[in-house]
């Protein structure tokens, strides 16, 4: 039998008398996508921030099994959490400002995930940074130049490539491709889709989109006021839905 | 960045006098309290190398950026048997340098000299002697930023956790941003170094020339920034590590010149403007150690 | 082989006045390995809705239909991803195009997820293509613009790139022309000879003969 990469029991975080997110209990397993819909409102952020660990829930737990190592994600020590988060899982922002050094180039901004783990050669990080410029289809020659200089699409793929270079065992999105021109949102979801399959990532996708979530998730979840009303494989959600708000959810997008 | 208005009156060497004692004040300008409290701050820093202890800064008698941090450090170290040396970039007869040194001479009464070695007490701003530093000696830098992180995170409750948690990896951005900018790393001043294996520091406006002389130095480094409220301390005899990268390793550079005075080619420099044609010349900016040297 | 055993089938439209459409009761067949069976009957009889419920993307209300010993009705998300992994292919009524995908990336893909590597996935795929008589020049586009034919083959090449011991085929032979038509229906052929259990919806008798298909006519199996 194989152990979930991420085991998620009764999960809850409230903001003074609003609930964030509710009883929450899930599992990923390897290489699998995960997409959480529901409508803005719903908690899919707290729970991924709760996930990622950028928030504090109030109750439950969360335990990653990397490797045959197992993470009580909530009762570890800060230095432990951050050392964790700092090499176990990666968060792509919405908005790539958020992710990114804008006063950094785009080669120190890649670098500087690899030198936060460790590595001190600057050959290596230079050619390392140029793979990835590469591969999220940036031209090298702008290795050298500030984010500010990018457009939105390519910071974003600049983004991805940031948190994707130590090779991260949970990577969390919260709406990717959210700012985007519609133009560009499908250049990165290929992007996307296409690492996703080449390097068998774990990913926690959060998207109103169900276009991105038919196109890149396995399995989906379905918020509503903080709490799972649905869950499964995403083609079964989404073509045999069982709840009346995700029904209408689904019936109220345009197909692809 | 290379200040050049730092022009030194060589054959002015004599410095003035300074204002008399006044009994008025309590010794060394400082209550003894406000003393114990900065001596106590002091001890925790050498007791952990590289680490900001916060302290209450006092209002002092000059404004910040004059270097009111050593002052209060200077302040509560100094004894009546101490010998007092005051620099400012290297020189002893710099405004900043004559007008603190006043203060301790009009507040202590005690003894002061432009002899490094002579000294059991040196302050400084932006400089280490060339002369080696002593066992028994304290030497103290005034500090505008204390935190070497502050650049990458405006966020003093995250500076702290990174330093807590050793997670110093964004350090070498500024590095990295150097080498492919410029071939090289340009820092060239306040060149971040990791203290005791531990904690990374700033190692205040020196030139990164100086920064292998903090390494395993026999005298007490203290460090004190005035207006952020910081103290930290290098105690003697600790490894002080300049950063890099393994194939760009620390280089401290210096002008390729010999100084136009003593003809010292392994001391730091102060570039010169000396006419209207814009010709320069270069002279040791330690002026205590190329007065030596030329006399001899 | 494949056990359909008592099963129910029905949808609750919550937005139309929860108005209910039961499609079958007590639905039972099996097929067995090296079989091909054809599922009859008029549209909107719940062909297509067998094939998802086996596949997983249709819940299934009641009973149990077994593959591997495993019964699809309770298996976890995880369990029928890898079962469709490792155990079923589905060519659906539509391929479903990914904008910039090229035709041959398509049909790579299932193998390079399940680990195989590019430089095999990369041969099978162009032997395939050239099987289903798809034009050279088409391979590296993205088949948004292919015709429906051409789409549909494309849909069957990801389909049957794998072997897969269950294979689900939802009118794979529709919009061919004949000549087409015949390559698919040898290349059906060829995956039962090798023992692969088939169900298929083939709106043509010409391909149910050309098959020699075991008839199941939902007409009477699932009259209640
Ligand atoms: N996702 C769904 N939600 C609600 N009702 C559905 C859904 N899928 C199918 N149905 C209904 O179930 C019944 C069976 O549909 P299905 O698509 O299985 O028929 P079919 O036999 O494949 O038809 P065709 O020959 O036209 O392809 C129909 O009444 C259809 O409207
Ligand atoms: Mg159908
Ligand atoms: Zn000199």
């Amino acid at each position: 039998m194989i152990i979930p990469l991420l085991k998620v029991t009764n999960l809850s975080k409230s903001y003074d008398n609003i609930v964030g997110c509710k009883n929450i209990s899930m599992s990923l397993y390897p290489g699998e996508v995960l997409g959480i819909v529901g409508e803005s409102g719903s908690g899919k952020t707290t729970l991924i921030n709760c996930l990622s660990g950028n928030l504090e829930p109030d109750r439950g737990k969360i335990i990653f099994n990397i490797n045959n190592k197992e993470t009580d994600f909530l009762n570890i020590s800060e230095s432990e959490k951050r050392k964790f988060i700092r090499t176990d899982l990666a968060f792509v922002h919405q908005n790539p400002r958020d992710g990114l050094r804008l006063n950094v180039s785009a080669g120190g901004n890649i670098g500087e995930k690899l030198m936060s783990v460790g590595y001190r050669h600057y050959g290596n990080i230079r050619s390392l940074a140029t793979k990835w410029i590469n591969k999220v289809e940036i031209d090298k020659s702008r290795i050298d130049d500030l984010p500010i200089t990018f457009s939105g699409g390519m910071l974003q793929r600049l983004q991805i490539a940031k948190n994707l270079i130590t090779s991260p065992n949970v990577i969390f999105m919260d709406e990717p491709t959210g700012g985007l021109d519609v133009s560009v949102q499908a250049r990165v979801l290929d992007l996307i889709r296409s690492l996703v399959n080449e390097l068998n990532l774990t990913v926690i996708i959060v998207s109103h989109d169900l276009a991105v979530i038919r196109l890149l998730a396995d399995k989906m979840i379905v918020m509503k006021n903080g709490t799972v009303i649905e869950s499964g494989l995403s083609d079964q959600v989404l073509e045999d839905p069982q709840q009346e708000y995700t029904q209408l959810l689904v019936s109220s997008v345009l197909h692809v | 960045m290379r200040k050049t208005n730092n022009v030194i009156k060589i054959k002015d060497f004599k410095v003035d006098k300074g204002l008399p004692f006044d009994q008025e004040y309590n010794f060394a300008y400082l209550d003894e309290n406000t003393k114990k409290m900065i001596r106590r701050a002091i001890i925790k820093a050498l007791c952990i190398p590289g680490y900001q202890v916060p302290f209450a800064s006092r209002e002092m008698p000059m404004p910040y950026g004059w270097g009111t941090g050593g002052v209060q450090v200077t302040a509560s170290c100094l004894t009546k048997r101490d010998t007092l040396k005051i620099i400012d970039q290297g020189a002893d007869d710099t405004t900043n340098a004559v007008s603190i040194r006043n203060f301790f001479k009009k507040t202590s009464n005690i003894k002061t000299t432009e002899i490094t070695e002579k000294a059991t007490l040196i302050q400084t701003r932006h400089r280490i002697p060339e002369t080696p530093l002593k066992k028994k000696q304290i030497f103290v830098y005034q500090v505008p930023i204390p935190e070497p992180l502050a650049f990458l995170e405006p966020k003093v409750s995250e500076t702290i956790k990174m330093h807590s948690l050793s997670e110093y990896g964004a350090m070498h951005v500024k590095l990295y941003e150097d080498i492919s900018k410029n071939g090289h790393i340009e820092t060239a001043y306040a060149y971040p170094v990791k203290t005791n294996d531990r904690y990374i520091m700033d190692p205040s406006p020196i030139p990164k020339f100086d920064n292998p002389k903090m390494n395993n130095s026999p005298a007490i480094q203290l460090f004190g920034a005035g207006r952020e409220q910081r103290i930290y301390a290098i105690p003697p005899y600790t490894k002080v590590k300049s950063l890099d990268f393994e194939d760009y390793p620390f280089d401290p550079f210096k002008a390729e010149h010999a100084c136009d005075i003593c003809g010292s080619k392994n001391t730091y420099l102060d570039e010169i403007i000396v006419d209207d044609a814009g010709n320069k010349s270069f002279i040791c900016s330690d002026t205590d150690f190329c007065n030596k040297r030329k006399n001899k | 082989m494949i056990e359909v055993k008592k099963v129910n089938k029905s949808f609750t439209l919550f937005n139309q006045n929860n108005a209910k459409i039961t499609v079958f009761k007590n639905l039972n067949f099996e097929v067995n390995p090296g079989e091909i069976v054809a599922l009859k009957g008029p549209s909107g009889i719940g062909k297509s809705s067998i094939l998802k419920m086996i596949y997983g993307s249709y819940i299934i209300d009641k009973g149990a239909i077994i593959i591997n010993n495993k019964n699809i009705a309770t298996l976890s998300a995880q369990e029928i991803l890898k079962l469709r992994k490792t155990s079923i292919g589905y060519v659906s009524q539509f391929l479903k195009v990914i904008p910039r995908i090229s035709a041959l990336d398509v049909i790579m893909e299932p193998l390079l997820n399940s680990g195989d590597n590019k430089n095999n996935a990369y041969k099978k795929s162009i032997k395939l293509l050239k099987d289903l008589n798809i034009e050279k020049n088409l391979w590296h586009l993205s088949p948004l613009t292919f015709s429906g034919g051409e789409q549909q083959r494309i849909n069957i090449a990801r389909g049957f790139i794998k072997d897969l011991p269950y294979l689900l085929l939802d009118e794979p032979t529709a919009s061919l022309d004949s000549r087409n038509r015949d390559i698919i229906i040898n290349l059906i052929k060829a995956k039962s000879n090798r023992g692969v259990s088939i169900i298929g919806i083939f709106h043509d008798e010409y391909s149910r003969k050309k098959l020699n298909v075991r008839e199941i006519d939902l007409n009477i199996e699932t009259k209640h």
